[in-house]
């Protein structure tokens, strides 16, 4: 299963997607090594917390960037959270 | 949002020529723990940025608004919930302390006017000039905030006063070294 964030221009659209291909109950580990497997950098924030955080374009002056939230349990992935955001220097 | 602390965050985002360059944005911090963010950014992305991506309606570019203002549009301010899975939420920024206590609640205050009263000047994003750094120091300068970036933190534009006219010759610098 492969995910890219360069096919969405809405954080509704690659939250739908990212949902679809990693159900809620379905393993966190999947989805986190597919964000990190994409170039994410990710980061536990809590016990049952990891953020997430991918830029487009790091070399460019401005561009997206993309923030994910994966909330999850023993019981497998209870939510997920994206946002969008047009950075620039 | 009753603030009892304000920070810089200095977050880093990508490398230009293998230096790596901070995105800055402001972080309040309430009572209760709870944050907000205050952050610029452009308005919009060339269009390059949007053509074959999907949205919750289709195909982007079938939205697509050319901003007059240029590829970028033009600065805007944006503050919202400080969290995981929100924008610009980085649990490793660099952050510097800019107020706290009564200072803060009033700091807080006097940034989003600022911001507001910035956001409807209507200034064109440039990249390499009047950028989101420019415009969060801006903000600081506007309110007289002591702004002092994190210590060996390059954030492109965050050096250039507002009287300064953003350069424009052939051999622009891409920005300005900010190292504390």
């Amino acid at each position: 299963m492969t995910f890219r964030f360069e096919s969405f221009a809405d954080a509704l659209s690659a939250q739908a997607a990212l949902q679809a291909a990693y159900p809620v109950g379905s393993p966190v580990e999947p989805a986190l090594e597919a964000l990190i497997g994409m170039g994410a950098q990710c980061k536990r924030v809590g016990a049952s917390r990891v953020s997430c955080r991918y830029v487009e374009s790091p070399q460019a002056l401005a561009g997206w960037c993309w923030h994910v939230a994966l909330e999850g349990s023993a019981n497998g992935i209870e939510r997920v959270r994206i946002a969008l955001a047009t950075t620039g220097v | 949002m009753s603030a009892v602390r304000v920070e810089l965050m200095a977050s880093a985002v990508g490398k230009i020529g293998g230096v790596v360059w901070h995105h800055l944005f402001l972080v309040a911090v309430d009572g209760s723990g709870n944050q907000s963010f205050l952050r610029a950014g452009p308005q919009c992305l060339p269009l390059e940025s949007i053509a074959g991506r999907q949205d919750q309606f289709g195909d982007a570019l079938e939205t697509y608004e050319a901003s007059p203002a240029g590829p970028y549009g033009v600065i805007t301010f944006s503050s919202a919930t400080y969290e995981a899975g929100g924008v610009d939420f980085d649990p490793v920024a660099a952050n510097v302390p800019l107020a706290s206590g009564e200072a803060a609640v009033k700091l807080w205050e006097a940034l989003q006017n600022a911001a507001k009263a910035l956001g409807q000047e209507q200034i064109p994003y440039d990249p390499i000039g009047r950028n989101a750094n420019w415009a969060c120091m801006e903000l600081l300068r506007c309110c007289g905030a002591k702004a002092a970036l994190p210590p060996k933190r390059w954030a492109p534009g965050a050096g250039r006063p507002a009287s300064e006219p953003a350069p424009h010759s052939a051999t622009r610098r891409v920005g300005q070294a900010i190292v504390m």
